[in-house]
């Protein structure tokens, strides 16, 4: 009875499921599709599901139009998403390192002052942050689109929660050996971090990758725009040129897709995990 | 230092050396630093400058709590808050609701088919916000866009979300459902996965029904994460930007205009000083602060039954 | 073990230093990119001082002319002193560039701002008179009512670019005949519009275009309240709304009734500025400025060629007063402006001065713009080929001398006529109410913020 009453069940959730995957994936399709039609189809009336002939004019328009930044703007959108991650992941990993094993004074404050970075919210130091970097003078820069969001307290709990877990043996024998403890972070903790690394790097990516109103304030120098810079601006020309439009927003959707794609193993296990927290 | 709970913390420890004091500091001074001067700084320079008529050019003042003041009576800050208030009461519980009945399908689901039903609902969570308005706006395009072609079809009025409320406001939280349910259905799926099957062994031996499986067992052990995510979704939804933002421009009648455009659109505006729009930054900080405050209490306290 | 960890806290700090000299700051910012097109004066005693210059991005030829004229500015031998180095900015990019470089204070010396908001920039403080570096000869060429645009507490603080009406008529001929229709015979009152509509209305064109709701009806309405009502929505001396008169209710339900009877799409299908649907067939009719001509001969030719332009309906049917605003483009002074001369300079060369230099400007704009300046009007007016021009013909005798200035007062009021608008057509209030409502609005916008001081 129970049996069949859980297979009737799991039929379907089935069922369920696979509307679901369409309901979430189909518009990634439709957009893709647009990308590929010719100009006149993307808009036409009545509707046309599938291309009649799959051309890349979109594609071609939006990358060799002499009036589109758009593959400079993947260039160092690329460049400012990678090298963030990468900072993202040694600043706060070296953090909470020194927050997890090392003992020191003041710890405790400093540990409050940073958990209490995280009742702030965005919107709130927007603009005087925005205030502060132009009067740095560091506006247009690659280092106002990368440093200051750099530092995250979330990320800093998250990596010191799996550092704490870490067995002190490891640690023991390394620090008998002579290791200092900045190399035993070096040598020891990071290798043995691979899945808060990615989760936090992927993360860090996506942030970066997808950050729109900070580089729309600092950035107007068109060779560091940023590529939802260019999305944002094709708002105003909204019903016009799907087609390029579309085009462009497949391959900003492209590449984080992959990224997740390559990782996701590491990515749902680490939801998983922290969920059970 | 020997004291209980000074042991506890130090339990994964080794004790630390007066050199390693210096090794600490350096290690936590590019975050530190990082935080002071993004974080803490503007904070402290938008608190301070929100007491003053500061703009660019002119001299400043001290205007005490003028701004706030201001700011307060705008009918379009109140009417932002509103939409916010709305835009909670909307998104919370439907994204919660939908997140954790999928969880449960998710959870029938094994091999191979079970990952991909997985990773492809978590697709939408790694678009940018910019990415799925714009292929949203595409999809309702008043005239040729999919979805009032098919209406067409079908003999049924076109959708002109840009122009009803009610529709403007739907279309914008079906964008930000679309993102965030992902992440939220496997975030529950983890949850679930972490209740002992032998709670529901029992229940089931005691001849308790779905229903009250669901009451007494589900429910309580996920306490957590109903607070972790509500709290998620509460301060996100009070934040909302760039969706409204590229969708409806806030429209129309400023139905779906939130606080952060109300703020950002100040701030590009000449014609306001900057302290005026600091002030409603500050406001937002508190309004966030208390909402997840009150989400916070109201489920622990209800669901504290278990504890 | 002391000396390792030391040469990795130097490592570390290496890496900080080499992200951050990546940036690249250059404090001067916004000069760089142009730099390059200084030209060589041949000359190395004289050092040319720089101007730096922000204009808009318009249409593609708009630029480009600018571009050109730019360069031939520093190329012509009797400018001496200036070193013109000029940027172009996005419409869309526009205020955050400005508020980021006025924070930084790196604002330009002179840029591109419309009438609208020069009063106000003068106002704040933003802006300074440039009386003193323009020749005077150039301000006595200007029309009187545009003078009256740049002018504040008896100075200039802009010069005038062009003028645009901001509400014409565009309909398409070919669509006129089709529905029986003479193209000859444009609708000339409210009914007719709606009537006309009607019959253009098929299951993919829409009969009429107009601003959508927001910013759009914001401005593109003002000469519909001109029309309707006889004036706007603050009395003359700014001290209380005037918007509950009989005008106004007859505006307010005749843009309702262009709703109701379905002649426009139910959302607008592009920016009110925009005449791409139009262009691609959508609209038979559409309200636009006159620089929709301009993006037509530009983008749709074909278009073009059966497309004619008319004056905006009127409620009796008579033509003889204001349908439409005249807004535009003018050049002006930063407050903190290093180079105030050099700035005048390149503004009275490029505008104030040679008529055939200005002349040119509205020939390549296929006359969709129209001069500000006297003499310049004139000398486009003894072309022949200006003078044929139907289109420009209508515009420039039927619009333009009856258009009004675009109102100075603040935005917040015009958009509470957008308020009234939205309440009434989207949540149905009656005109009535709404109209109350945005009066109630608009005094407590002027106790709260003290609007009579404000005005010019």
């Amino acid at each position: 009875m129970t049996r069949r009453s859980d297979r009737i069940f799991k039929v379907i959730s089935v069922i369920i499921s696979l509307i679901v995957v369409i309901l979430c994936l189909f518009p990634l399709l439709w957009m893709t599709l647009a990308g590929f039609k010719p100009e006149r189809e993307v808009m036409a009336v009545p509707l046309k599901l599938l291309p009649s002939e799959w051309t890349l004019q979109s594609f071609d328009k939006l990358f060799n139009d002499k009036n589109n930044d758009y593959f400079q703007a993947l260039k160092a959108t690329l460049y400012v998403a990678s090298l963030s991650s990468i900072l993202v992941l040694i600043v706060n990993s070296m953090a909470a390192y020194a927050f997890a094993r090392l003992e020191f004074t003041f710890k405790k404050l400093l540990w409050r002052i940073i958990i209490l970075t995280m009742y702030i919210p965005g919107m709130t130091i927007l603009i005087s942050s925005f205030v502060l970097v132009s009067q740095m003078g560091i506006l247009d820069t690659y280092t106002v689109l990368i440093v200051p969001g750099l530092a995250s307290a979330y990320e800093i709990f998250f990596f010191r929660q799996f550092f704490l877990n870490m067995p002190m043996a490891l640690e023991e024998s390394a620090l008998i050996d002579g290791a200092s403890r900045f190399r035993i972070y070096l040598t020891i903790f990071l290798p043995n971090a691979k899945s808060p690394l990615v989760i936090i790097g992927i993360g860090a990516f996506l942030r970066y990758w997808n950050s729109f109103v900070w580089p729309v304030m600092t950035i107007s120098d068109k060779s560091k725009y940023q590529v939802m810079q260019i999305i944002r601006s094709f708002r105003n020309a909204y019903s016009s040129k799907f087609g390029v439009v579309m085009a462009a927003s497949t391959i900003a959707a492209i590449i984080p897709i992959t990224l997740f794609l390559f990782f996701q193993k590491y990515i749902i296990r680490g939801i998983v995990l922290s969920g059970i927290k | 230092m020997g004291s209980k709970g000074a042991k506890k913390t130090t339990r994964n420890r080794l004790p630390t050396s007066k050199a390693d004091h210096i090794t600490a500091y350096l290690m936590i001074l590019p975050a530190f630093a990082i935080l002071a001067v993004f974080v803490l700084y503007p904070l402290y320079m938008a608190v301070t400058k929100s007491f003053t008529n500061w703009s660019f050019y002119g001299e400043t003042q001290f205007v005490g709590f003028e701004n706030y003041r201001q700011v307060i009576r705008n009918a379009y800050f109140q009417k932002s808050l509103v939409n916010s208030l709305k835009f909670v009461l909307i998104l919370v519980p439907s994204q919660i609701f939908l997140a954790f009945l999928f969880a449960h399908a998710v959870k029938k689901l094994t091999g191979g088919f079970g990952t991909f039903v997985k990773v492809s609902i978590y697709v939408p969570t790694v678009i940018a916000g910019v990415v799925a308005s714009v292929i949203f706006i595409f999809i309702l395009d008043y005239r040729a866009g999919l979805v009032n072609q098919m209406l067409k079809v079908f003999g049924l009025p076109r959708m002109a979300y840009a122009n009803n409320p009610l529709l403007a406001t739907i279309a914008v939280c079906l964008v930000v459902i679309w993102l965030g349910f992902g992440y939220n259905t496997l975030v529950f799926y983890a949850g679930l996965l972490n209740i002992p099957k032998e709670y529901y062994e029992a229940a089931q031996v005691d001849g308790a029904n779905a229903f009250e499986q669901l009451i007494k067992i589900t429910l309580p052990s996920l306490k957590n994460i109903f607070v972790l995510v509500s709290i998620n979704l509460v301060t996100g939804s009070l934040q909302l930007y760039d969706i409204p933002y590229m969708l409806t421009g806030g429209g129309p009648a400023q139905t779906t205009q939130t606080p952060m455009i109300y703020l950002l659109n100040n701030f590009r505006d000449m014609s306001k000083n900057m302290g005026l729009t600091l002030s409603g930054a500050i406001l937002m900080m508190i309004i966030i602060g208390l909402c997840s405050s009150v989400v916070f209490r109201i489920i622990s306290s209800e669901k504290s039954m278990d504890a | 073990m002391r000396k390792k960890r030391l040469s990795i806290l130097a490592l570390v700090l290496a890496a900080m230093f080499v992200f951050s000299a990546c940036g690249g700051t250059s404090p001067s910012g916004t000069s760089t990119p142009t730099d390059s097109s200084k030209p060589d004066t041949g000359d190395p005693s004289v050092t040319k001082k720089d101007v730096v210059l922000w204009n808009r991005i318009f249409e593609e030829w708009n630029q480009e002319y600018f571009q050109r004229m730019g360069e031939e500015f520093n190329a012509d031998p009797n400018n001496k002193t200036v070193n013109l180095i000029q940027e172009f900015v996005p419409g869309d990019a526009w205020d955050e560039k400005m508020k980021s470089a006025q924070a930084a204070g790196t604002a330009p010396d002179t840029y591109v701002q419309n009438y609208g908001n020069v009063i106000w920039g003068a106002a704040q403080g933003l802006l300074q008179p440039l009386d003193d570096y323009v020749p005077q000869d150039a301000w006595d060429d200007l029309m009187d009512n545009v003078k009256e645009f740049v002018s504040y507490k008896g100075k200039y603080y802009a010069y005038p670019q062009l003028v645009e009406p901001a509400i014409v008529l565009f309909y398409r001929a070919d669509l006129f005949e089709q529905a029986g229709l003479d193209p000859n015979k444009p609708p000339k009152t409210w009914d007719e519009l709606i009537e006309y509509a009607k019959k253009l209305t098929t299951d993919d064109v829409f009969g009429l275009g107009i601003p959508g709701f927001g910013p759009n009806v914001g401005w593109a309405t003002w000469g519909w309240q001109l029309q309707a009502a006889g004036h706007l929505a603050l009395s003359d001396d700014w001290t209380k709304a005037t918007v509950t008169d009989q005008g106004y209710v007859d505006f307010v339900n005749f843009w309702k009734r262009l709703y109701d009877e379905k002649v426009v799409p139910e959302q607008p299908l592009s920016d009110y500025t925009e005449m791409l649907p139009y262009g691609q067939g959508a609209l038979a009719m559409k309200l636009c400025g006159s620089w929709g001509l301009g993006q037509l001969a530009n983008d749709y030719p074909e278009i073009l060629e059966v497309t004619k332009v008319a004056v905006a309906p009127t409620k009796d049917g008579k033509q003889d007063r204001t349908t439409s605003t005249v807004g535009g483009w003018t050049y002006v002074l930063d407050a903190k402006a290093r180079n105030p001369e050099g700035a005048g300079e390149y503004i009275y060369w490029l505008l104030g001065s040679d008529q055939k230099r200005c002349a040119d400007f509205f020939k390549v704009a296929g006359y969709s713009k129209y001069p500000p300046r006297k003499s310049v009007n004139d000398y486009i007016m003894a072309d022949p080929e200006a003078s044929k021009n139907e289109s420009m013909k209508i515009i420039s005798e039927k619009i333009v001398p009856y258009a009004a200035a675009e109102p100075l007062y603040a935005w917040e009021i015009s958009m509470e006529i957008n308020a009234a608008l939205e309440n009434v057509i989207l949540n149905g209030m009656s005109a009535e109410e709404a109209l109350k409502l945005a009066e109630q609005n608009i005094n407590k916008f002027i106790e709260d913020n003290d609007v009579p001081s404000k005005k010019p």
